[in-house]
């Protein structure tokens, strides 16, 4: 039986019509795992944590998929709920005093986890939350401002604003000392 | 050597943020995608007072975590309640803020136990002066709902524990099926456990004097708890905004509800510390909380009666410079702050199309709708709300159905809609209100919405569905709608490509 990857398409018997939305939201579970664990891990620096906020943000839309199938851009919404997810996931963390500093690779690290440039992943993560948000969408994602605007839900002067400081503030932590120059 | 120029500096940055994101690019390629995990987690484990209270100075930034909190805060008003001051900051940039959230505890009572909206009693001594100084906070959760923490101590014949978290004192211990509560910042451990140990051994009632105590205020843990955390949840009567620091990982919440001296009083029972400052030429308490005091509330009472209650991770002088600066706004421009700036369920509502609307992509085509049809169906929600349009094998009918699981197993409502080329639409009600509406619609441009049949007005939605009818140019569209009356009739709307506007009675 042929079956659309339209999520609003039609089976033609009952037996298959309950698993549409199963169906549909498997195609977006594929097309956007790696992008947001791309995302998650530059927030964390650990790839272990994102692949669990990338899992529990997929949930999270997956729960309310008949819903959010029906919006403009479905990412968009996945991406906030990610953001969020590592916001809560990176306070409770340091809340519980188990975490860790999340400017180092944690020392149980699995292989790879490690990424290059740690410098700057570090100064990134230690920008104010939303500055952080921001920047690592306008850089990993390449997202314009309206649509970083659209990810965070405020407004595109707020994310210029976001932007403009986080970027010179990222420049400025990550600029060689005199005498490396 | 010349200094690098801010351009230099930031091209610089982006050469090496694209290097190092190709990179990251890379690693993530590499990367298998797992099967989906989709199996819901445990249950959440019960909250305790002690969480609660740590979580009060956990909370830095506010934008985010209201983001993520409960509470609907959808169409928020202020009809029909006291007409109270709300303050806001004018020019919220110029002051180093980003208006992120507006709530309205205000209206319906939201379904369900919440903590921040479960009630208390703060008792003091019979015999004292001021039995605030030593305030105790009294309250008690359902069992499911929290566990015991911390360490054991001996109450008499009941399980309980004793627990010192930094920010308050905390005894608790079971009585039967409720777990009862005593919280202070004022009284030594031995105090606090000989108040619970009386009140064993006497068998006090919850929500009754304590042994040896009055009380001096009733009220609810939105009370008591600052602001700061207690706005996540958008307590009953509180209502306000939050703003996020631009430069710093901060918030800033400005509540409001209608007050009195008790509530002022009782708005820094749990406090650490607390001391007296100016704010708006009134005479407010500034609370400290936590052991290392870092989270401050200032709180007020307007000239009106309304009781403001300022939260934030500040000092209290940057804090008092800043809440100088609140000015008030009316009723009407609260309410239009609470619409464009929803908590709670934000992160999806801002996400979704206004009201029930839901709009098909692109214009339909076709001719007519008539059995045999190829079967379809529609599901939303965690209860399975379903519409479903169905034909036997051998196409002789046509069925449209709307339903929904139960606890029980299921309950649904169906009509036969065979040879049917216009449009039908079908209910299924259940006890809370709630209606899963399931219609067939025929060409239809732009939005569709279901709408009160008296009165006109779109009616308050879950979630709505839409699938197109293969073969055919009609649609089956599943709308569940909320808070519906008894008897209340509803009407399917939508506009025909000639501009007609469609309305299907259901």
């Amino acid at each position: 039986m042929d079956e659309p990857d339209d999520p609003e398409g039609v089976v033609r018997d009952r037996s298959a019509v309950v698993s549409i939305v199963e169906h549909s939201f498997d195609a977006f579970y594929r097309a956007q795992y790696r992008p947001l664990l791309t995302l998650a891990w530059s927030l964390t620096g650990r790839r272990d944590l994102a692949e669990e906020l990338v899992q529990d943000a997929l949930l999270t839309v997956h729960r309310r998929w008949s819903r959010v199938r029906t919006y403009d851009q479905p990412g968009s919404f996945a991406r906030r709920v990610l953001l969020n997810d590592a916001t809560s996931a990176a306070r409770r963390r340091a809340a519980e005093g188990r975490a860790l500093d999340r400017l180092e690779p944690p020392r149980d690290a699995v292989d790879g986890d490690a990424l290059r440039d740690p410098e700057l992943w570090s100064a990134l993560r230690r920008l104010p939350e939303r500055q952080a948000q921001a920047v690592t969408l306008h850089y990993v994602e390449d997202r314009s401002v309206a649509e970083i605007a659209d990810i965070l839900g405020i407004a595109a002067n707020t994310v210029k604003v976001h932007l403009h400081r986080g970027r010179l503030a990222l420049a400025a932590a990550l600029r060689p000392e005199e005498g490396d120059r | 050597m010349s200094q690098p120029t801010e351009h230099d500096l930031l091209e610089a940055l982006d050469r090496r943020a694209r290097a190092a994101v190709d990179e990251l690019a890379s690693a993530v390629a590499t990367v298998p995608v797992p099967e989906p995990d989709l199996a819901e987690p445990g249950p959440r484990r019960p909250f305790s007072p002690l969480l609660v209270a740590a979580a009060v100075v956990l909370i830095a930034l506010v934008g985010a975590v209201l983001v993520r909190g409960g509470g609907s805060q959808e169409d928020g008003t202020v009809a029909g309640q006291p007409s109270l001051t709300h303050l806001v900051l004018p020019d919220p940039e110029a002051a180093g803020y980003e208006l992120v959230a507006a709530f309205d505890g205000t209206e319906e009572p939201p379904a369900g136990v919440d903590v921040f909206d479960l009630s208390i009693s703060v008792q003091g001594p019979v015999d004292s002066d001021d039995p605030w100084a030593t305030g105790v906070l009294s309250y008690s959760l359902p069992a499911e709902m929290t566990t015991l923490g911390g360490e054991a101590v001996e109450l008499g014949d009941v399980d309980a524990t004793y627990d010192d978290d930094g920010i308050a004192a905390t005894v608790g211990w079971v009585d039967g099926d409720e777990v009862r509560y005593l919280v202070s910042s004022r009284r030594t451990r031995d105090e606090l456990v000989d108040l619970a140990r009386a009140a064993v051994v006497e068998a006090t009632p919850a929500g009754e004097p304590l042994p040896g105590q009055r009380i001096v205020f009733t009220g609810t843990t939105s009370d008591v708890f600052p602001t700061l955390a207690s706005a996540i949840g958008a307590p009953q009567g509180l209502r306000g905004v939050a703003y996020a620091q631009l430069d710093a990982d901060d918030g800033l919440v400005v509540a409001t509800r209608s007050g009195d001296e008790a509530r002022l009083r009782a708005a820094s029972v749990v406090a650490e510390s607390t001391e007296q400052v100016t704010v708006r030429g009134r005479d407010a308490i500034v609370a400290r909380f936590g052991a290392d005091r870092s989270l401050i509330e200032v709180t007020w009472l307007e000239a009106d009666g309304t009781l403001v209650r300022a939260g934030a991770g500040l000092t209290p002088d940057t804090l008092v410079a800043v809440l100088d600066q609140l000015e008030p706004i009316d009723d009407e421009g609260f309410a239009e702050l609470v619409r464009s700036h929803p908590v709670g369920s934000g992160v999806e509502e801002s996400f979704s199309d206004s009201g029930s609307e839901l709009v098909e992509d692109g214009p339909p085509s076709g001719t007519g709708f008539a059995a045999p049809i190829a079967s379809v169906e529609l599901q939303i929600g965690d209860r399975n709300h379903r519409a479903a349009l169905t034909s036997p094998a051998d196409g002789s009918s046509v069925t449209l159905e709307a339903n929904v699981d139960t606890p029980g197993g299921s309950s649904g409502a169906a009509i036969d809609v065979t040879g049917l080329d216009v449009e039908a639409a079908v209910r299924n009600d259940l006890p809370d209100g709630t209606v899963a509406v399931a219609a067939v619609i025929g060409p239809h441009e732009g939005p569709i919405e279901v709408r009160d049949a008296a009165s006109g007005q779109v009616v308050d939605h879950r979630g709505g569905s839409l699938a197109t009818i293969e073969g055919s140019d009609h649609s089956l569209v599943l709308v569940v709608v909320t808070g519906t009356r008894a008897g209340q009739q509803l009407v399917v709307v939508g506009t025909a490509p000639d501009g007609r506007e469609i309305r299907i009675p259901v």
